[in-house]
């Protein structure tokens, strides 16, 4: 008898009716690419799929010939990934090797090269105009060098990292522009990151070119550590905040000497491959907030704000209050259509941060895993855990009434 | 505008390719989550409890102050799809009136007839429960009982705590037993803890008696001469820090310590988890109804609990041991591992590893004891051994470098073949 009552609790509690709450809605997801180079003896269905179950929907690797490209394309498509990738005949014959692959439907875009300099730009406008002369629906894709030195910049050929970026992007045919810098060290983030997401932010929305930018997946020497959950995700929140429209992971398969790669030297996966796909899995819940979005601000709070940044100093009309405690966050506002978010990153990487946050009664909140509560339903002070992030939607126009 | 339809290409691409879905944990049914007064009588509505079942809670006791607020409750909460354990003063003054009123409302749970009585008050509560058992069959009658902390053991009314349980169990009609214990004080561990849990799952184990255990879900301070706290005077005493005068503090739960109670307690095969409560600082929803940061923590853990309920629910325990330096009072060194594993290491201060058996699978489950810091776990295992994801997912254990690590209070699950 005893086990019939507990049977039938445990029936009605699966029976019982689910609510459905409203959640943000994307189009698409938005687009993750890791540079994964996974080795060609292991390019096969298996570790594809593997590739996309840690959430990367982009697939960077490079072939040493077109035949490999076309398996590993297949590959691609059977698992439901893209991929930007070339081989050495895409260089020596851009046009035949383009006819060949223009049609795969597992393409995305056509790689040409890795953090390029000045002096290097005319040759790849060159080779990015032969693609495109046949294969316009594909973008060829260069990643950027970082920020590192803004005004330091002769190794890269300009007077400054701002000339940089707007002299590729005019020279160079691109449809979206990428940068890679690595931020968090050992001993805390790096003092040039936000001055050089606020640079190439500003550069790109001057070009009209959507963004990407990456998050560190592995400690490539001893200065950068085993990325944590919490650094995850505060370089791709800071990314997303900044507007961000793809993010990259460098990288995916453990080169040799490296530690801690999502997979490592020996083909497993590590701790790392589980944080990672973790935070993939947080982005797409919330990616309807990102995706198409433009940005209208982004600012910092706290004691210090990082250089090259402004301090918060309006909020947008639905908010009332907003305060941070500890060592603060980043503030953006992205509008989409009649929606715009607030979105709130903890700069801080080892402690929570509170926030005290008003609103009027048009404000709601997005909660981690997508749905929309009204803003009110929770008290006024709440904490963002390490690099995490909160968001906020109210109105684009200010409603009447309210 | 080309080039724009191209990125609107690749982003539409992205959003209709083919998914793969990977083999999941299955299970019939959910872990009962319940919680204690989560709806207060004034706030009564189907809004609240939806609230409520949005944390992860499916079982509220509702303690009201007359049954036609009872009725109301019943009909809120079905249709949040939440069930109700009753408890209003018509059910002490006339049982029978009041089971027959509500027996048939698709929302009870049961009837909640008491917490940590002592063993003066079991004949009148298994009197009691037999009277709505003449009128009910169907639906069972709930008490809670003390923790083993009470050094003095005067609340018990017997000679010892198992004297107290045992005696509670001959007389009590109850499909499961349950006990509350608040282990976090003081940002640690309280070293009773995990000798009540070896206790139950002990009586579960030999007696196939289950138990329901608790996690703190609020923060509250437990005054050393407070009568109507739970005593912890063996947890100053054993620590020889006893001060009168001092203030003891459950603090603001993190989702360490969440998480650290509920895998801790189902590890020792729990088959319901309890949460006290949701009133007060520091609790899920604070005094104006509003959600705190405590209620997205125990949102996300409860839904981690119930992606590993094929593990849990009805699983029966194999072993428990435990790693580290030290291993906490009443509990057994870990000392054997199940064939198909050939290497488990903690780094740290330590785990808890139980084998819990459910049908064809068993399951290894390690429990980092260390609510505010990672554990780093060595694990090596033949090829018949799964690694259960936290989201339910299956996949082969060797597809994982030997090295990982496990999060503060974080639970790692193995899964391999039961054999007979």
């Amino acid at each position: 008898m005893k086990k019939i009552a507990l049977m039938s609790l445990l029936t009605m509690i699966v029976c019982a009716r689910v609510m459905a709450q409203e959640k943000v809605v994307s189009d698409s997801p938005l687009p993750i690419m890791a540079w994964a180079n996974i080795p060609i003896e292991e390019t096969n269905i298996s570790r594809f799929k593997e590739l996309k179950e840690m959430g990367i929907n982009v697939n960077l690797s490079n072939y040493p010939n077109a035949q490999a490209m076309q398996q590993a394309l297949d590959l691609a498509q059977q698992v439901g990934i893209r991929m930007v990738t070339s081989c050495p005949e895409l260089k020596t014959a851009p046009e035949k090797a383009v006819t060949q692959f223009m049609n795969h439907p597992a393409l995305a875009g056509y790689f040409l090269r890795d953090e390029p300099v000045r002096k290097d730009f005319a040759e790849l406008g060159d080779w990015a105009r032969k693609i495109e002369a046949v294969d316009s629906n594909h973008f060829c894709f260069v990643n950027l060098i970082s920020s590192v030195h803004t005004t330091k910049t002769e190794a890269l050929g300009t007077a400054t990292y701002a000339e940089y970026v707007n002299t590729f992007s005019r020279e160079v045919p691109s449809q979206l522009l990428s940068f890679d810098f690595y931020p968090v060290l050992s001993d805390g983030i790096h003092e040039r990151w936000y001055e050089g997401l606020e640079i190439f932010s500003t550069e790109a929305k001057k070009m009209g070119k959507p963004f990407w930018a990456f998050a560190l997946a592995y400690a490539y020497n001893e200065l950068h550590p085993i990325p944590t959950v919490a650094a995850l995700r505060l370089q791709m929140y800071s990314n997303l905040a900044y507007g961000a429209q793809g993010l990259e992971y460098w990288a995916y398969w453990m080169p040799e000497s490296y530690r801690s790669a999502p997979i490592g030297i020996n083909g497993k996966r590590t701790i790392v491959y589980d944080r990672i796909k973790a935070v993939n899995k947080e982005i797409q819940d919330i990616a309807g907030v990102f995706v198409g979005s433009k940005v209208v601000s982004v600012h910092h709070t706290g004691t210090i704000i990082p250089r090259g940044t402004t301090r918060l100093s309006t909020l947008p009309w639905a908010i009332k209050v907003f305060e941070t405690e500890g060592q603060g966050a980043v503030v953006s506002v992205l509008e989409k259509k009649e929606n715009t978010f607030f979105v709130v990153v903890n700069r801080d990487l080892q402690k929570s941060m509170t926030i005290v946050i008003s609103g009027d009664a048009s404000l709601q909140r997005v909660l981690k895993d997508g749905s929309i509560v009204n803003a009110d339903v929770y008290d006024h002070s709440t904490e963002i855990e390490p690099g995490d992030i909160a968001v906020y939607l109210f109105p684009t126009k200010k409603q009447t009434g309210i | 505008m080309k080039k724009k339809y191209l990125l609107f290409g690749l982003t539409a691409w992205l959003g209709i390719a083919a998914a793969f879905s990977q083999e999941k944990l299955k299970s019939k049914d959910a872990i009962p989550i319940m919680s204690w007064g989560g709806i207060s009588q004034s706030e009564v509505s189907a809004d609240s409890y939806k609230k409520l079942k949005e944390v992860g809670v499916n079982i509220d006791i509702a303690f009201f102050s007359n049954a036609d607020a009872i009725a109301l409750a019943l009909d809120a909460a079905a249709k949040a799809g939440i069930k109700l354990m009753i408890s209003c003063p018509e059910l002490k003054a006339d049982p029978e009136k009041t089971a027959e009123r509500f027996k048939n409302h698709p929302a009870l749970e049961g009837y909640y007839l008491g917490d940590e009585p002592g063993k003066p008050q079991f004949q009148d509560l298994t009197d009691w429960a037999k009277r709505i058992k003449t009128i009910d069959k169907k639906h069972y009658c709930f008490v809670n009982l003390f923790p083993n902390i009470n050094s003095n053991q005067s609340k018990f009314g017997t000679k010892d705590y198992k004297e107290y349980i045992d005696y509670f169990d001959s007389q009590f009609p109850a499909p499961y037993l349950s006990f509350d214990f608040y282990p976090v004080v003081d940002g640690a561990i309280h070293p009773r803890w995990y000798e009540n849990l070896e206790f139950f799952a002990a009586k579960y184990k030999t007696d196939g008696r289950p138990f329901w255990a608790f996690a703190l879900t609020t923060s509250y301070l437990a005054y050393s001469d407070d009568a109507g706290q739970p005593t912890l005077n063996d947890f100053y005493q054993l620590y020889q820090t006893y001060r009168p005068e001092k203030v003891f503090v459950h603090d603001v739960p993190t989702l360490g310590e969440l998480r650290l109670q509920v895998y801790s307690n189902l590890a020792y095969g729990a088959q319901g988890i309890e949460y006290w409560s949701f009133r007060g600082f520091g609790s899920p929803i604070d005094a104006q109804g509003r959600r705190t940061v405590v209620y997205d923590r125990l949102q996300k853990v409860s839904q981690e609990i119930q992606n590993l309920s094929g593990l849990f629910l009805g699983a029966k325990i194999v072993s428990v041991g435990h790693t580290g330096a030290t291993i906490p009072n009443g509990t057994k060194r870990l000392s054997k591992l199940p064939a198909p594993f050939k290497l488990l290491e903690t780094v740290g201060e330590g785990a808890l590893v139980s084998v819990l058996e459910n049908g064809k699978n068993s399951f290894l489950v390690i429990v980092n004891r260390d609510f505010k810091n990672s554990m780093k776990l060595i694990i090596d295992t033949d090829a018949s051994v799964n690694k259960i994801l936290k989201d339910g997912t299956i996949i082969r254990a060797d597809e994982y470098a030997c090295a990982t690590e496990v999060e503060p209070g974080d639970v790692a699950v193995y899964m391999f073949p039961t054999v007979k």
